[in-house]
């Protein structure tokens, strides 16, 4: 029992390192050929300004007509952009399919899932520290109010945020799973999914804004649970129960279909050489 | 090789070819330095070089790996320029004079390729006919001849991306030609190909050299496949030339090692000077260092011992020359010291 | 240029742009099936990227002192917009970063035509790129028959000049950015996913009545103002707009930047080279 003991928590240490060097790589990659790397970020505070902007624009009243405020739409933008590669899951493996690059990592002792989560959480440390931090600290300066509506919200939000990536992710796999199955080109793959975030997920325009009735059909798809629903949760734009429910529901159902998926067309998959 | 003429097509002059490499710690400090102050370090590719090649020569242009090829290549399809020096080709700059220069040059890189990856073979030779504004007639006779002499018929309407590596190339190479090049660029054409594809491409190079007396330039790493190509090698190291000659020139003066082998009867003798390989029933084999002792002496010692029925002698092959030669360098032998170490500094730019 | 050159290069241009058509339609009949969804995704992808700002304008009738009719027409003309761009310059050529980055380069270099030639017609794909011309289209006709507004000939001139200066713009933007890549190939490869979604996103924002920093960034860092806002502001009277040659005119700048920044680029790279080659997406 020991031993198994043991061989378990070494097994996780294990997985621990592994993910840790996959992710040290993926964002020492990204950081190596200088300081370049940052306009990314620089581009997407200028959109965090400009959304900032469109809120005060449209006025009180027709923000209260919405039940929102524009200071708590504010800090929605700011912290948006800010957890952008977290609410933002995208691994790239609909192209490593394609062009044939994932055969070598069959090679690696190391789940395939695995490795993309990690370097996704590579990109995803790397924009917190050199784009989110900073960002949020500029915004505090700025005078955009970002505490939490309340104690337990931030708690919520705790919980909620993981959830978030949890769904990303999972998306993410299921949508390149069945995509990558019945042979679509990538880009197609990403087209269907940048529109549909774009549009559905409340990461650009908070769902409270949009129409009512595309805004509670919204709410209810995945793509809500992987952005708005921490969002929300944390300027207090939506009930944290009902939303947490949701994303609990949502990852579940994600990843047992993500299991299904890689499953059902292992063989497909992994035979899927980009020729 | 033939009808080879004094006129120059192509011509380096002391060029120099250096590359910055970012230099790159793993930790968080150095990753984190290396943003504000990051630190390169240069390495000299091209070191000085000279060459020149006559029209109608095919010249096997050879070296290890960083030896320098792939950037003359480049430096001579004008996708670089040279950092001191300068290059001459058909009377053009290949830089300065790009468009006019590409449109008489065919350039194959083993490792890309032209071919439009989705299209048919066929509509990729279309697309080139109208980008190199190839003459209808010329177009059409050089479409058959490649087609025939690379066999491409087979799958001339198939799309490029459903294409064998072996059949990717010969459409590649087809594609190169086209347009009539007086000078071709050949990098690592046959790399990975069967002997039958690469036996395909040699024919229609040495076929176009004999006809058209097109001057071929050729990189690659199988020295058998240049010998047969090239009537010249130039053999790179560390960015400059390490020899320009032919290639028995070549052994005469890296090699001194030669085989015999002898036909006796009984045993085979004990030579002290020369290596014993193995025997094959009667046929003894054995190499020996030309410089130690000669074949007559050799065969005086064998002929003490035994009868002997047989002689035969020869030069160790060109793949086992350069392998040589190459392993002389790595380990630093004096052989190096007749060409130049690769200047390396570590610079940190004022960013 | 004498007038017989001037005959040969546009010869030679309708020439480049019939083998491109052909290819673009050879490469959508290999695949109706395939084609189709590619069609559909892109038209989607290109209406969701205005689809937010019509849903903000409907749910508050106007925004910004600009009526629902209004804004969805400025909403249309920046999706017509990009869809000429994704007509005109696809294959990465409006997303030079990936050519550059890849080490693709070299392929257009070893051609002998001048590079304007070549990226004016190698990304034109009639076939692939008609389709996401559909949602602006449509938003411009809505908005054009909820307007109280009549467009004679001249109005029509007007709009085909502002439509080609957006054009331009977009383009301009792509590669003032896109010719980071020579510097840095791997980082910068994908920087034009970045600088074409950013335009997208603020193309759409209106910028009458914004704060002048707000307003100033997006017509100098960002110049999306550019896009959309401006022309359709001159092109529908509505007031609070910009000098009606402002428009072209930073088109104009645009587009010299961007030529500088990549001339200077290919300079560059010119003497350094690339140390990096992916065929990925190369003529596929």
């Amino acid at each position: 029992m020991i031993t198994s003991n043991h061989s378990k928590t070494w097994q996780l240490i294990r997985f621990l390192r592994k993910t840790r060097a996959t992710a040290a790589m993926e964002a020492t990659s990204i950081s190596g050929e200088g300081a370049l790397f940052l306009v990314r970020w620089l581009l997407r505070l200028l959109r965090t300004a400009a959304l900032i902007g469109i809120w005060n624009q449209l006025g009180a009243q027709k923000l209260g007509s919405a039940g929102a405020t524009a200071a708590q739409l504010g800090a929605y933008t700011v912290l948006s952009e800010a957890l952008g590669d977290v609410l933002r899951m995208r691994t790239g493996m609909e192209f490593a399919f394609f062009n044939g690059s994932v055969a070598l990592r069959f090679l690696r002792p190391f789940g395939i899932l695995q490795q993309f989560a990690a370097e996704c959480l590579g990109r995803a440390a790397l924009g917190g520290i050199c784009f989110g931090l900073p960002l949020i600290a500029g915004a505090a300066l700025c005078g955009v109010h970002l505490a939490p509506v309340s104690g337990s919200a931030l708690i919520w939000f705790a919980l909620s945020l993981p959830l978030a990536a949890a769904t990303g992710l999972a998306l993410e796999y299921m949508l390149i799973g069945v995509g990558t199955a019945y042979g679509f080109h990538p880009y197609t793959v990403n087209n269907v999914r940048e529109a549909a975030f774009g549009v559905l997920s409340g990461a650009f325009i908070p769902l409270a804004l949009l129409p009512t009735t595309v805004a509670k059909v919204a709410s209810l798809l995945p793509f809500a649970s992987q952005a708005a629903a921490p969002l929300e949760i944390y300027t207090g734009l939506g009930d944290p129960r009902t939303l947490v429910a949701l994303q609990l529901f949502w990852t579940t159902t994600l990843w047992i279909a993500t299991a299904v998926v890689w499953r059902w067309n292992r063989e497909k998959l992994v035979l899927y050489d980009g020729g | 090789m033939t009808m080879q003429s004094t006129e120059m097509v192509l011509e380096l002059t002391n060029v120099t070819m250096r590359f910055r490499q970012r230099q790159r710690g793993t930790d968080l400090g150095s990753i984190l330095r290396g943003l504000v102050s990051p630190v390169f370090k240069t390495v000299t590719a091209l070191d000085g070089l000279s060459l020149r090649v006559a029209r109608g020569e095919v010249v096997a242009y050879a070296g290890a790996n960083g030896a320098g090829k792939s950037t003359t290549i480049k430096l001579c399809t004008g996708l670089i320029r040279p950092e001191t020096g300068t290059v001459s080709a058909l009377g053009l700059d290949p830089s300065r004079d790009r468009v006019k220069y590409v449109g008489r040059i065919g350039v194959v890189f083993g490792q890309r390729s032209e071919l439009w990856f989705d299209q048919p073979v066929s509509a990729s030779f279309n697309w080139k006919r109208v980008v190199w504004d190839i003459p209808d007639d010329r177009y059409k006779a050089m479409e058959g001849l490649v087609r025939e002499l690379l066999g491409l018929d087979s799958f001339y309407n198939t799309t490029a991306r459903e294409l064998s590596l072996g059949q990717r190339m010969r459409a590649d190479l087809g594609l190169a030609l086209l347009h009539e090049p007086e000078l071709l660029f050949l990098d690592e054409p046959t790399l990975g190909l069967d002997a039958l594809a690469k036996k395909q491409m040699l024919n229609i190079i040495k076929h176009l050299n004999e006809q058209n007396n097109i001057t071929a330039i050729v990189t690659s790493h199988d020295m058998s496949e240049l010998e047969q190509l090239a009537g010249r090698i130039v053999l790179m190291h560390q960015g400059r030339m390490a020899f320009d000659g032919d290639f028995d020139m070549l052994r005469r003066e890296f090699s001194d090692w030669r085989y015999l082998v002898i036909d006796t009867p009984g045993a085979a003798p004990v030579l002290n000077m020369a290596d014993y390989i193995a025997s094959d029933g009667s046929r003894h084999s054995y190499r020996f260092n030309t410089a130690e002792i000669t074949v007559a002496e050799l065969l005086a010692r064998a002929s003490a011992q035994q009868q002997i029925n047989d002689v035969e002698t020869h030069r160790p092959d060109i793949d086992e020359v350069i392998a040589g030669i190459y392993e002389k360098w790595s380990v630093g032998s004096p052989a190096d010291q007749h060409v130049a170490t690769k200047q390396t500094e570590t610079v940190h730019p004022s960013l | 240029m004498t007038v017989v050159k001037l005959r040969k290069t546009l010869r030679q241009i309708g020439r480049l742009l019939a083998v491109h058509s052909m290819l673009d339609l050879m490469l959508m009949t290999r695949s109706t099936a395939e084609f189709w969804i590619w069609a559909i995704t892109d038209t989607i992808m290109n209406a969701a990227a205005v689809a937010g700002m019509v849903m903000l304008a409907t749910r508050f009738h106007g925004i910004g002192g600009w009526s629902q009719p209004q804004i969805i027409f400025m909403l249309g003309f920046g999706a017509f917009s990009k869809g000429m761009v994704n007509l005109l310059f696809g294959y990465n050529v409006s997303a030079i970063s990936r050519r550059i980055g890849r080490g693709q380069l070299d392929h257009t270099l070893i051609q002998p035509q001048p590079l304007w030639m070549a990226f004016l017609t190698e990304g034109f794909n009639p076939a692939f790129g008609l389709p996401t011309l559909v949602p602006g289209g449509a938003l411009l006709v809505w908005s054009l028959a909820h307007m109280q507004f009549h467009s004679g000939p001249a109005w029509w001139l007007r709009f085909v000049g502002y439509m080609f200066c957006s054009i331009a713009m977009v383009i301009a933007f792509q590669w003032l950015w896109g010719s980071t890549a020579f510097y840095a190939p791997r980082a910068a490869e994908e920087i034009n996913s970045a600088t074409s979604e950013l335009m997208e996103d603020l193309k759409t924002f209106p910028l009458s009545g914004r704060s002048p920093a707000v307003r100033d960034m997006l017509l100098t860092a960002v110049p999306a103002g550019f896009v959309a806002w401006a022309p359709c502001a001159a092109l529908l009277g509505v007031p609070g707009g910009l000098h009606p040659m402002l428009a072209p005119a930073a088109s104009a700048i645009f587009c010299g930047l961007a030529l500088l920044a990549f001339h200077r680029g290919l300079a560059y790279y010119q003497i350094s080279g690339s140390q990096r080659y992916s065929d990925f997406g190369h003529r596929r």
